[in-house]
């Protein structure tokens, strides 16, 4: 009788292979518990708590390669810096991590990443990498070059923080078409001592004024070709079609001028500063 | 106050001769041993995880033994009739209420030392065989300490119910005591919120009432190596000694009207 109440029992409750898709499917939203909860329920375990979770991020960041996985990094570094807000790994390491690539320089969850990212600027307000892990979110996965420029000025600010970011907030500036700006701003930078090298801002300095130097023959190349009727193909061609002064074969900076496939050149710049073309 | 030392030896033999107490303790010492093995999966945060994990378990484990061993004294005492015997003998119910106390404390006092002392050899091992892990710092020192006034506390505050009740409904009791002595500042604060007064005074007064188990927990501070003041050491010390006292008066007044017929 016993035994066949076991069969019976087995049978009802017989399990079904969990399929290996659902297993890996990692689209489901993780199991967490509401923040003020878990801050307020785990009270004497919290650091045990949060850093048991750390570990299942870390796992999760190696399983993130769809948006909804990706998205998920954001939950986690959501639920770990609500119930740790000094927790800076967690918006620096996630905020990285959880934008997902869609290809041709579109990227899924950016809101979200930069979200993470700003709350952790509340708390770090002067850290480097914070500020220069916003630029980068803002730039490449949102595309808001205007505001990266302001979040790189902000960095090259801060004290220690590497030349390269003026330098990267100019080469945005100049993308942007902002030539002025970014020698203004690198002018405001060797006046304020330099900001980490004094040569590197130097030399930036003068590749900002050759390259506005170069915009202008470009424009002068434009002009010449129309009146030709064909592309330049030296400088003294534009000079002959009344673009560009006989005088100036030369940049400020000592470097030859040319014209090469249509654009303007200078010896002492080794390539044109201008941005990666979009998609 | 005469016997007092010979119950607390034998409190603390007793307690050694428990198979449940030395599983709980072998258990614990593995999982303090997983600090090391938990290192190894994190990136970037090597201090912090040794630290939380660390100080995790053993603030995880400590409280569930005190609970345990302090809630199960007398409740046992009283259900095998072995009460009778020592209330036969010339020792006072306070000095038998007192002696089983210490033997407790000893007791959960030496698995905390030998857990404590075990996740200091981690962190020094880990500092000197690897790059990172910054070893011991006085923070961990400071949280251990707080571990240790949180047990004493914990223990007095258990025994006090268990002298009242069985071994089941003291060590429930107590256990919600601890998670809401937790979250006494909690309490605190939402108690300032309200706007209907006798919530609010309900609130102030369940906050001075309840034992403020937050007030002896230092993890926090551990994870990032944060100072604690010596006067709030102090007052951790005083706060843990005078509830301590107290309940350990009230514990043994009950004792001594009660009456095992």
């Amino acid at each position: 009788m016993l035994g066949a109440v076991a069969v019976v029992v087995l049978v009802l409750t017989r399990a079904e292979p969990y399929p290996l898709e659902a297993r890996h499917l990692g689209e489901l939203k993780p199991m967490l518990l509401r923040g003020g909860l878990a801050t307020t329920v785990t009270r004497p375990l919290r650091p045990l708590l949060i850093d048991l979770y750390w570990l299942r991020c870390l796992v999760a960041m190696g399983e993130a390669e769809s948006e909804a996985r990706n998205r998920n990094l954001a939950s986690y570094g959501f639920f770990l810096t609500e119930l740790d807000p000094r927790f800076f790994h967690a918006y620096y390491m996630l905020g990285l991590s959880t934008p997902y690539s869609l290809g041709r320089d579109q990227y899924a969850n950016g809101d979200l990443a930069l979200q993470l990212v700003r709350r952790g600027l509340e708390q770090f307000p002067d850290d480097i990498r914070l500020r220069t892990l916003h630029a980068f979110l803002l730039h490449y996965i949102v595309h808001d070059a205007r505001a990266a420029v302001m979040e790189f000025v902000k960095i090259s600010k801060l004290p220690g923080a590497p030349a390269a970011a003026i330098s990267s907030a100019t080469a945005l500036l100049v993308e942007e078409g902002r030539v002025d700006e970014a020698i203004d701003a690198i002018q405001a930078a060797m006046d304020d001592g330099g900001r980490g090298s004094m040569q590197l801002l130097s030399d930036r300095k003068k590749q900002l004024e050759i390259e506005k130097l170069l915009r202008e023959l470009d424009a002068a190349i434009v002009r010449a070709s129309k009146k030709l009727s064909r592309t330049p193909t030296s400088l003294d061609e534009v000079i002959q079609a009344g673009e560009w002064p006989a005088v100036v074969t030369h940049d400020m900076h000592g470097g030859e001028l040319s014209v090469e496939a249509g654009r303007g050149r200078s010896s002492w710049l080794v390539g044109r500063m201008e941005g990666i073309p979009r998609w | 106050m005469n016997g007092i030392v010979p119950i607390a030896l034998n409190g603390f033999r007793e307690a050694r001769r428990n198979r449940v107490t030395l599983v709980i303790f072998v258990f614990a010492l593995v999982m303090v041993l997983t600090v090391t093995v938990s290192v190894e999966f994190t990136v970037a945060t090597f201090d912090r995880v040794m630290t939380d994990v660390g100080l995790g378990v053993i603030g995880l484990i400590m409280p569930a033994l005190a609970l345990f061993l302090s809630t199960g004294l007398i409740p046992r005492e009283i259900e095998r009739r072995t009460i009778f015997m020592l209330v036969a003998r010339p020792v006072s119910r306070s000095a038998f209420v007192i002696g089983r106390y210490v033997g407790n404390l000893m007791t959960v006092g030496f698995l905390l030392l030998v857990m404590a002392l075990l996740f200091i050899a981690q962190l020094e091992f880990s500092h000197l065989t690897s790059a990172f892990g910054g070893g011991l710092h006085v923070a961990h020192l400071v949280a251990l300490y707080g571990q240790l006034l949180e047990v004493i506390l914990l223990t007095a505050v258990a025994f006090a119910f268990a002298t009242v009740s069985s071994q089941y409904v003291s060590s429930l009791v107590a256990t919600c005591l601890y998670f809401i002595g937790h979250m006494a500042e909690d309490l605190f604060q939402l108690s300032e919120r309200s706007k209907v007064l006798p919530l609010k005074a309900l609130g102030k007064a369940l906050y001075y009432v309840l034992p403020n188990f937050d007030r002896l927990d230092f993890k926090d501070r551990a994870t990032y190596f944060d100072p604690t003041s010596a006067s709030e050491l102090l007052g951790a010390t005083a706060y843990t000694v005078a509830y301590t006292v107290l309940m350990l008066v009230v514990a043994t007044a009950i004792f001594e009207r009660r009456d095992f017929k």
